[in-house]
Parts: C-alpha cells; sequence; structure tokens
C-alpha cells in the first residue's frame, strides 16, 4: 500500500440488513438529510459517496447500499468484499432482521476476518413502544463479537451522523495501525517489490491521491 | 387463462407462506410510489398487487415472492385486470424469465456474463473499458434484467420494448441492455471521464435520456446485427463456462 502525503483516505462501506429495515432510508438521511417513505425497493446494489475531514485527513467513503430480501444473499461477496467497513442493520420492532444481522456477522468474520470494522444499528427507535428486540440482548450481542451498537432513526435524523463518524474514525484508527505495522515489518525485512501497486478505485480500500 | 377460470381466486383462498406475505406487505407501498394507482396506502392498488404476488407465491412455492416480482406485477396491473396481470406474471417469471427469481441467482449471473460476452461484439471499446475498471454485469444490470427493464425506461420506450420483449422473449432485454451500455459509454469522453468502478456505474445507473428515448432505442436494438445463432452460441458457451468451475466462486473475473 502506499501511501500519499496530503492525500485522501479511501474507505469502502456496505449496508447490509434484513428487507425494508431501513438501510436506503440510513443512508438518504445521511448523505442528502432527507427522509422519504416513498422510495424504491432496493433491488440493486447502489452506492454514494461522501467526502468528510477528520483529524486534518481528508477521507472519501464510498457506501454501497444492498438489497436485503434473503434470495439476494449470493450476491453478497461481490458487495463486502475489500470493505473496510460494514454496517449491520435490524429493525427494533423485528426480531427476525435481528437474526439476520447475527448472519451476516458470522458469514463477514468468517470471510474477511478482522480486518473489517463492524458496526450494528437498531433502526427505527421512533417506533420505541413497538419494540421487540430487548435492548440488552442486543448491546450484549455486539459487545461480544466486538462491533458498536448504535440506535437510528433515519425518520427522526437520530444518531445517523454520530453512526458514520465513529465507523470512519474506526476505520481510519484499523488502517493507521495496519499500515504503521506494515512500515515496522518492511524496516526489519529487506522486501524485494516484484508486484507493482494495484490501481486504486475509489471503491477500493486503498490511499490514493 | 379459461382452463384455468377459478384458480387465482382459489389461489387467493389459500392460507399462503406467512414470510412470503410478510415480505409482500413490505414492498407494497414501494413500488411506483408516485403513479396514482399505488400512491395511496391500503388503496385499490397496492390490495390488487398484494393479492397477484400472494397468487404467485401460492402457485410457485418453490419460488415464493421475489422482490423484483413486485415492478413487473404492478407495471401489468396498470394495464390490466388483476387476473390478467395474475397469468401474465407467471407466464414471465416462469416462462420469459425463467429461473431468475430462483434461489442463488445463478441464471442472472450467467446472463449477465453471457450481456458481457455480446458486447465484446457490440461494443469493444465499452467492453474493454468494464473489463479494466473490473464492472461486473450484476453491478450494473441486476435490475435491468430482473425487472425487465420497468424501473429503467421512460414510459413510451418501456411499452415499445415490452412489445417486443412478450413477442420475442429475453432476448430482448439483452438487446436493450447492449443499446444503452453502447449509448452511455460509446463515446470516449465519457469513458474518460468515468475512469473508475464507481464512476462508471454511475453513468450506467442514470444513462442519458436520448439513449433511452423510444426512437433511439428500438432503432439501435434492430441494427444491433446479432443472429438467433450468437445467441445460441454464447448461451451454451457460459453455461459450460460455469458448469465447469471447480467451486462456487462463480466469478466473472475468471473469465477475462
Amino acid at each position: 500500500m502506499t501511501t500519499a502525503p496530503g492525500g485522501t483516505n479511501n474507505f469502502k462501506v456496505v449496508l447490509l440488513g434484513e428487507g425494508c429495515v431501513g438501510k436506503t432510508s440510513l443512508l438518504l438521511r445521511y448523505i442528502e438529510d432527507k427522509f422519504n417513505d416513498k422510495h424504491l425497493t432496493t433491488l440493486q446494489a447502489t452506492f454514494l459517496n461522501k467526502r468528510l475531514n477528520i483529524k486534518g485527513k481528508r477521507i472519501n467513503l464510498s457506501i454501497w447500499d444492498t438489497a436485503g430480501q434473503e434470495k439476494f444473499h449470493a450476491l453478497g461477496p461481490i458487495y463486502y468484499r475489500n470493505s473496510n467497513g460494514a454496517i449491520l442493520v435490524y429493525d427494533i420492532t423485528d426480531e427476525d432482521s435481528f437474526g439476520k444481522v447475527k448472519n451476516w456477522v458470522k458469514e463477514l468474520k468468517k470471510m474477511l476476518g478482522s480486518d473489517i470494522v463492524l458496526i450494528i444499528a437498531g433502526n427505527k427507535v421512533d417506533l420505541e413502544h413497538e419494540r421487540t428486540v430487548p435492548l440488552e440482548e442486543a448491546e450484549s450481542y455486539a459487545n461480544m463479537v466486538g462491533a458498536k451498537h448504535y440506535y437510528t432513526s433515519a425518520k427522526l435524523n437520530q444518531g445517523v451522523e454520530e453512526l458514520f463518524l465513529d465507523l470512519t474514525r474506526e476505520m481510519l484508527e484499523k488502517y493507521e495501525q495496519n499500515s504503521q505495522t506494515e512500515v515496522n515489518r518492511t524496516s526489519q525485512v529487506l522486501v524485494v517489490d516484484d508486484e507493482t501497486p494495484v490501481q486504486s478505485s475509489c471503491c477500493s480500500g486503498t490511499k490514493s491521491n | 387463462m379459461d382452463k384455468h377460470s377459478n384458480e387465482y381466486e382459489e389461489l387467493l383462498q389459500a392460507p399462503g407462506d406467512p414470510k412470503c406475505l410478510e415480505d409482500i406487505r413490505k414492498d407494497l407501498h414501494r413500488q411506483f410510489p408516485y403513479h396514482e394507482m399505488f400512491i395511496r396506502e391500503e388503496g385499490l392498488g397496492q390490495q390488487e398487487l398484494f393479492s397477484v404476488l400472494k397468487a404467485y407465491s401460492v402457485l410457485n412455492p418453490k419460488v415464493g415472492y421475489f422482490q423484483a416480482q413486485a415492478p413487473v406485477a404492478a407495471f401489468l396491473l396498470m394495464h390490466m385486470p388483476a387476473v390478467q396481470a395474475f397469468w401474465c406474471l407467471v407466464s414471465i417469471s416462469d416462462k420469459y424469465l425463467s429461473g431468475y427469481y430462483n434461489p442463488g441467482l445463478e441464471v442472472l449471473q450467467r446472463d449477465g456474463d453471457i450481456l458481457h460476452a455480446l458486447l465484446r461484439r457490440t461494443a469493444p471499446a465499452v467492453h474493454r473499458h468494464l473489463v479494466k475498471h473490473k464492472v461486473e454485469p450484476v453491478l450494473y444490470a441486476t435490475e435491468w434484467f430482473l425487472c425487465a427493464l420497468t424501473r429503467t425506461l421512460p414510459w413510451d420506450s418501456l411499452l415499445r420494448v415490452w412489445d417486443c420483449f412478450l413477442c420475442e422473449g429475453v432476448k430482448v432485454l439483452f438487446k436493450a441492455a447492449l443499446v444503452i451500455l453502447a449509448g452511455a459509454l460509446g463515446p470516449a469522453k465519457v469513458r474518460k471521464r468515468a475512469c473508475g468502478l464507481c464512476e462508471t456505474l454511475e453513468v450506467l445507473r442514470h444513462p442519458p435520456e436520448s439513449v433511452l428515448g423510444e426512437e433511439y432505442l428500438v432503432y439501435h436494438m434492430q441494427r444491433l446485427n446479432l443472429t438467433e445463432e450468437d445467441f445460441e452460441f454464447e448461451h451454451q458457451r457460459q453455461t459450460a463456462r460455469r458448469r465447469a468451475m471447480p467451486n462456487r466462486s462463480r466469478s466473472i473475473e475468471t473469465s477475462l
């Protein structure tokens, strides 16, 4: 991985979760600060970009929004590969959707190990009175798998900005740790670099100008 | 339809799979939400949409309900009574787009590969661009295929293309897709600007209006110069290729 001073960090983030839990709405709230209950079901994954500054570093997030229905599961790897972060969304009024989060956590851990920052989002807290997923259960599960847990409402604009900001901070930390170990490693070992650096695109997790 | 005159009603009487019905209900307000038929929550349009999708899920429990069927069913309901829309949906799901809605999405992925291979013949420069930036067909053509372009084309074009689609079958979707790809990414300056995966997908997500216009689209679909044999050849080739893949990670990358 090449470092470019003053460059932009590109991070890829993927939104996963059961259908109709609010993945698209969370993204729409974050990017455009809008809520629209008349949007279409997401069938084809799409992405949106967001630029932000953290600790003086320029960061570009490419956030992928995916289709939720189980039948699309086979396409999952296409979207989560090379992701730096994943937001696993469930609907606090829908227990099955929380079960789906657990499945995604298992799959991501298996396929990507600990390279990916995981966030679990209990969405639709505006429907608190209809909650069926117990608070403690969700939080202790998140704790157990090393994921941060957030409560969000795309409708009321609660918790959304914080979620993305914290996720970005964590991804940045992880990236800096990794490049630090990289530096330590290369300073001790003579590395014959016969591989040309991978050309970075805005969706890969590499650093570019 | 005459042979099965009461079947639609009978299917509606069945209890249906609760998970399917729940999935259908979640999607009713998310199809053409600004169309007058579907704008009202629980309105007649949404009720009929529920019925048509439910009846299909009872008739074909192997597929049950697939989210991409909803826009197709909604589009059909705009043109005909519910019972006819239902039988059209059956025909489209089980014959025209046979296998598209099956678990695993294998057929969709295969057809994506076929599209990609045909593009190499019809628009080599565009094909090279997609390969270079690793733009896989499922990233841009999923909705085109699964919804038979109902969410992609403006009204006039959609009606024209669907006339052809109902006469000639799924090949028409391939042809339209090839024209859209060539139209959107044909100009060298567009490809130069779209210098990455995301940028390219952005272009394909919103192809220029002129490319999607009825006259342009239909005219260029007829001029594609692809024969039945070309389709058949690629179909056989991609089917064989996928079958020969040792593991389940059937990604296009291996063919590039």
